[in-house]
């Protein structure tokens, strides 16, 4: 079940609680942060002092007095800003990981059909972006934000103290100054979306130039390939104007600080004249709208991170929130398997109120037996698979392995005693031993080349330089089609399983990888109760069994011969690959 | 100076953007310099000095140059946006139109990701490196020489202070950045290694549950995350070195107050002056560091334009262009005699290949993977030139006609046929735009297309390809052999084009091509030997050499090569179906 959108409330209240952990970081970091703004209070003051008192009453003996201050003062602030920086940092990332170790739980946790709704790389963006934008949401908002907040008040109430009018000014401008990054904020989000989209559009786009070089060259669209080049160059400059305008106007703020300096001028011009203001006063002024105008930028700042991270977290959370699969049941015993005896029986299968994927399907896999699953696609091969693997749950029936019902027992259990073949296996990076150990403490480096030899994958791995350790994936090295499979072959029957699965293990090899793999997986099936599911025919003509699905029921169960004579489903499957065989001379 | 040269060339149709964003630059280098000249005045000529009169113009002065400033910071960058892009939409196209000129073989060897970072990142980078000489003419030659000799003017220790003060400014401005940049590096690596992992578990999530690897998977994940951590917490250790300049800006201030404020107090030097000269001081960093930064920008971009020109020289061997556009394929005779060819120093793919197709017939092409099938294909479209031999379309060879009159009268199908971002009918039109809509759809028809295209919800319009609806592979073919005869080419090329699909899409297409083929002479390259029995003729090709030429029944009886490719595929019943 999906969960629903957040409140914004909600979202804040929720990834504040990641961060109560670390509470003491963060109370650390507040209170230097609330210690920066204390040590830059007396900064135009002492500048004052300057002016007024050493410069134009000439106390030369306070100059030294003064300047020290100013030093320390100096240090004192960038040791306090390091410090809460760092704790904000600390603090944040470290809630952020938890947050990240709670998603890929629940990843887990997930029904696969939510796999099939959602495409990889948005799963991924939830560990990545979406984690990133709220972890630089703890910094800026929960952090940095709080204390730029304080300091406004401070410095607001600072200027008032010295001279009321300038303090309702300074409380008066503080709205202007947010105003304007605020009215902005969405066309910044905007601007930064479109440059995004402009930028990887051209990106898309030259990759597709290039390398449908041969495709457009045969059609003679050259010119057709520039024009569309030139159409995109044209957004990402029309992108890049209008983002350079908006950030502009948060550079035209800076006009408003002019304007202010010639205010404070304009207003204390008759007092300095008069003689009952300095000018070293003025010059305080000046220094704390200043100030006044630097804290202003982080809390709109922390505002903007905030929007992002509830964004953000509102996707996270809802991720968090649909529902998984059933965890094992509590309290139940251990599943043992003696023989290795699967049975259906009556088992319906739906999805989300859909109609029966799998309905009343009843059979038996014999311990050490090899049964095949045969039947068009959409029979509903693969469901019955996933629900003995507990990906899916049968909303009828059961299913029992050496008569022990595997709801009982919970999916976990079970799938340490099932080893499974899929059509396309994921191999991870990292090295082929790793791959086939699955980082099962107990399967060492011998059992790891035992279960290579027995899946006829030792062969291969043997002739590379760096034979087990050899690094797969991304960076590493690609292997075959058929490669994957026998090292998934062994994967699957390391650890030694009572039930072996092979689920359209040969479908996408070619003939001469089929020979190889359909090798290793009769090794592979020795002493083992098999399941196989194959679309060629061919694979299963020598099994124990065979059961032919067709719409979710089962249409009949026997052996080749019989089938072949008697269910008209199966001959007709096997007749059409014996007619497209046939067809050719 | 050469690439120099070459880059002032990209930039001349954009002078006069180029004028402008100089003109602004010097408009704010020249507020830069005035600003703290305007506190010198208030302080000393207004307030000093009492004259009154002076007040009104100072303050007014010091609110223009904040609008000033304002207006600079948008409409100035207007221009400089279009300078700069506006130049690189000449070496964009440049780069282009070469990488449709070089030989096929060359743009696969150059890795396509490279040839589209030429257009994407290389070319944003050269694109920067106008506007960094912009600034570091007009912006930073400018300000600095005019903050040293006003504080010279100032006071002779002033200077001295600042002059002292400029090879610390260098220093941080090179090595913090150089610390930050690679700070950061680290954590951007983090993401990359921590996105890579999960995208190994998401794609793997099935597998992992299976083998009960949740556990494991989840520490994969938390190591990585954790290295992330570790990246972010040691980047914002580092960003806090930005707080050394301020720590030096402070410094500098405090030696210029306890060096001038005797004279001050003396009346050797005013004191708004000194308020002034604080200011300058503050602002002295900034010219040093952006010309750090321009220099450094500059040098990527030198960098990154090599890397263009150096492609942009590489020898695209010119094909042979056509003296005369004669009009070829009318009858769509195609002749291959004795035609070898061998890839730039490599072995030969095809000896002296010599077959024919005549008008309305279709050929197969049928051998081994290697045999030089594609190859085949590639030289009558022209991609490549036989090293030795002729390729006669009509009589005419075709080495002296243009490759566009070629692909003009030659459609093509291939297996692993290319979807363009954008609509199905751009997607079958690829730029013919000449072409009715009626024309369209008849092709579409005919490559049973039609139905399914007036399926999706934007019929036509429907956006396909990477962003858009995804199309299987069949489909894909069936949008394919409708662009192939869009124009009503008399010729045919079917290169492997259902090799790749399975048995029931493979029907639609094979029937879609059977009709588009009607009336066209057609060369049809085909793995499964089940899709060219019909042919009229079939080419048996091996190691580049024609073993035999022949029918069906013929070959079967009389070819061993021809009898192995097809008992293989009769006896391993599975390989026909896939």
């Amino acid at each position: 079940m999906e969960a629903s959108a957040l409140s914004t409330a909600t979202t804040v209240r929720r990834l504040a609680a990641y961060l109560r952990p670390h509470w003491r970081a963060q109370v650390g970091a507040i209170v230097a942060s609330l210690l920066v703004v204390a040590a830059g209070i007396p900064v135009p003051l002492l500048t004052k002092a300057l002016v007024d008192d050493v410069a134009t009453d000439g106390r030369l003996d306070l100059l030294p007095l003064v300047l020290a201050a100013i030093g320390i003062l100096a240090v004192l602030t960038a040791a306090l800003s390091i410090l809460s920086s760092y704790l904000f940092t600390r603090a944040g990332a470290r809630a952020v990981n938890v947050l990240r170790a709670h998603l890929m739980r629940h990843l887990f946790r997930l029904p696969l059909t939510y796999f099939r709704r959602h495409r990889r790389g948005e799963v991924v963006t939830h560990f990545t972006s979406d984690a990133e934008a709220v972890a630089t949401a703890y910094h800026k908002s929960y952090g940095q934000g709080a204390a730029s907040a304080v300091q406004l008040v401070v410095v607001v109430v600072v200027i008032a103290v010295f001279d009321w009018r300038f303090g309702i000014a300074a409380a008066a401008i503080v709205p202007v100054y947010m105003l304007i990054p605020w009215m902005n904020r969405r066309h910044q989000a905007r601007a930064s979306r479109r440059m995004q989209d402009a930028t990887g559009h051209l990106g898309g786009l030259s990759t597709e130039l290039v390398t449908g070089t041969r495709d457009l060259r045969a059609f003679n669209a050259e010119a057709w390939s520039l024009q569309r080049l030139r159409r995109s160059l044209r957004e990402v400059l029309r992108a890049g104007i209008y983002q350079g305008t908006v950030t502009g106007w948060s550079y035209a703020l800076n006009a408003v600080l002019w304007l202010i300096h010639a205010g404070i001028f304009a207003v204390l011009a008759e007092g300095i004249f008069q003689g009952t203001v300095t000018i070293g006063f003025a010059l305080a002024m000046v220094g704390y709208f200043a100030w006044l105008d630097m804290s202003v930028f982080p809390l709109t700042a922390a505002y903007v991170e905030l929007q992002n991270a509830v964004g953000a977290a509102g996707r996270l959370f809802r991720f968090i929130d649909t529902s998984g699969e059933p965890a094992t049941a509590p309290g139940s015993s251990e599943l043992s398997v003696p023989r290795g005896e699967v049975e259906f029986r009556d088992v319906g299968v739906a999805f989300d109120s859909g109609p029966n994927v799998l309905k009343d399907v009843s059979f038996k896999a014999r311990a050490g037996e090899v049964t095949a699953l045969v039947g068009p696609t959409g029979a509903g091969k693969s469901t019955a698979i996933h629900a003995l693997l507990g990906f899916v749950r049968p909303q009828e029936g059961s299913i029992t392995i050496d008569g022990r019902d595997i709801s009982e027992v919970g999916p976990t259990q079970v799938r340490r005693h099932v080893g499974v073949v899929f059509q396309d296996p994921a191999l991870f990076t990292g090295s082929i031993g790793e791959n086939i150990s699955f980082g099962r403490g107990d399967i060492d480096s011998a059992r790891v080349e035992a279960a290579a030899r027995v899946a006829h994958a030792a062969e291969f791995i043997e002739e590379l330089p760096s034979r087990f350790e050899t690094i797969l994936g991304e960076r590493g090295l690609g292997l075959s089609g058929g490669q994957a499979q026998r090292i998934a072959i062994a994967r699957a029957i390391a650890p030694d399983p009572r039930i072996l699965v092979l689920d359209e293990a040969t479908s996408s090899l070619d003939a001469e990888a089929e020979r190889g793999v359909m090798a290793a997986m009769s090794a592979g099936m020795s002493g083992r109760t098999t399941i196989v599911i194959a679309h060629r025919l061919a694979t299963v003509r020598q099994a124990d069994a065979i059961v032919v699905l067709d719409a979710g029921g089962v249409l009949d169960r026997g052996r080749h011969d019989e089938l072949y004579r008697r269910c008209g489903l199966y001959r007709n499957l096997c007749d059409l690959q014996m007619e497209q065989t046939a067809d050719v001379p | 100076m050469e690439v120099a040269k070459r880059l002032w060339g990209y930039m001349r149709p954009s002078a006069w953007e180029y004028a402008v964003a100089i003109g602004a630059t010097l408009g704010n280098s020249v507020i830069w310099i005035v600003r703290p000249w305007l506190l010198h005045l208030i302080i000393d000529d207004v307030f000093g000095q009492g004259n009154r009169g002076l007040l009104v113009p100072v303050l007014v002065a010091l609110g223009a140059v904040g609008v000033v400033t304002a207006i600079n910071a948008t409409v100035g960058h207007w221009f400089h946006e279009r300078a700069a892009q506006g130049a690189m939409v000449g070496l964009r196209s440049d780069v282009l139109r070469h990488a449709q000129r070089m030989p096929l073989g060359d743009v696969r060897a150059r890795r396509t990701g490279e040839i589209a970072a030429h257009l994407t990142s290389d070319a944003t980078v050269i694109g920067r490196v106008y506007l960094a000489f912009v600034s570091l003419v007009f912006a930073q030659a400018f300000r600095l020489p005019a903050y040293l000799a006003i504080m010279f003017a100032i006071d002779w220790r002033l200077g001295a202070i600042a002059v002292s003060s400029l090879p610390i400014h260098a220093l941080m401005a090179t090595r913090l950045r150089g610390t930050i940049r690679s700070a950061s590096g680290r954590v951007q690596d983090a993401v990359g290694r921590l996105s890579a992992v999960l995208t190994d578990m998401v794609g793997g999530v099935r597998d992992i549950k299976a083998a009960n690897r949740q556990t494991w998977a989840g520490e994969r994940v938390a190591a990585e995350a954790d290295g992330l951590w570790r990246a972010q917490v040691g980047l914002s250790l580092v960003e806090s070195l930005r707080w050394v300049p301020n720590l030096l800006y402070w410094g500098i201030y405090m030696a210029i107050w306890a060096v001038l404020a005797g004279s001050v107090v003396d009346g050797a030097v005013q004191l708004g002056m000194l308020v002034a000269a604080g200011q300058y001081m503050l602002q002295l960093g900034a010219p040093v560091g952006n010309a750090v930064s321009d220099l450094s920008h500059m040098q990527i971009a030198a960098g990154a334009a090599r890397r263009v020109f150096g492609f942009l020289d590489t020898g695209p061997k010119p094909m042979a262009t056509a003296t005369a556009a004669r009009p070829i394929g009318q009858r769509g005779e195609v002749r291959f005699e004795g035609v070898s060819f061998a890839y730039a120093d490599g072995e030969p793919v095809l000896r002296d290949v010599s077959f024919r197709a005549n008008p309305g017939e279709s050929v197969a092409v049928v051998g081994p993977s290697g045999a030089g099938k594609t190859t085949l294909t590639s030289l009558v479209l022209r991609f490549y030139e036989p090293t030795s031999g002729r390729i006669r379309i009509d009589g005419t060879d075709i080495a002296g006609v243009d490759a566009s009159v070629v692909r003009e009268r030659l459609g093509v199908v291939f297996q692993d046929s290319v979807l363009f971002d954008g609509s199905i009918e751009q997607n079958i039109r690829l730029g013919r735009d000449e072409i009715s809509s009626e024309r369209m759809v008849e092709a579409a028809t005919i490559a049973n297309a039609h139905d399914f295209i007036t399926e999706t919800e934007d019929g036509y319009d429907t956006h396909i390809g990477e962003r858009g609806l995804r199309l299987s592979g069949g489909q894909i073919q069936r949008v394919a052999i409708a662009r192939a005869i869009l124009s009503d080419p008399p010729m045919l090329i079917l290169d492997e084009a259902t090799s790749s699909l399975d048995a029931e899409s493979e029907r639609l297409v094979q029937d879609a091509l059977a009709r588009a083929s009607h009336g066209r002479t057609s060369i049809v390259i085909a793995h499964r030997l089940a899709t060219v029995r019909r042919a009229d003729a079939i080419v048996v090709l091996d190691e580049g050499r024609v073993i035999d030429t022949g029918r069906h029944e013929e070959l079967y009886e009389r070819c061993d090569l021809y009898r192995r490719l097809c008992d293989l595929q009769f006896l391993q019943p599975d390989t026909a179906e896939d």
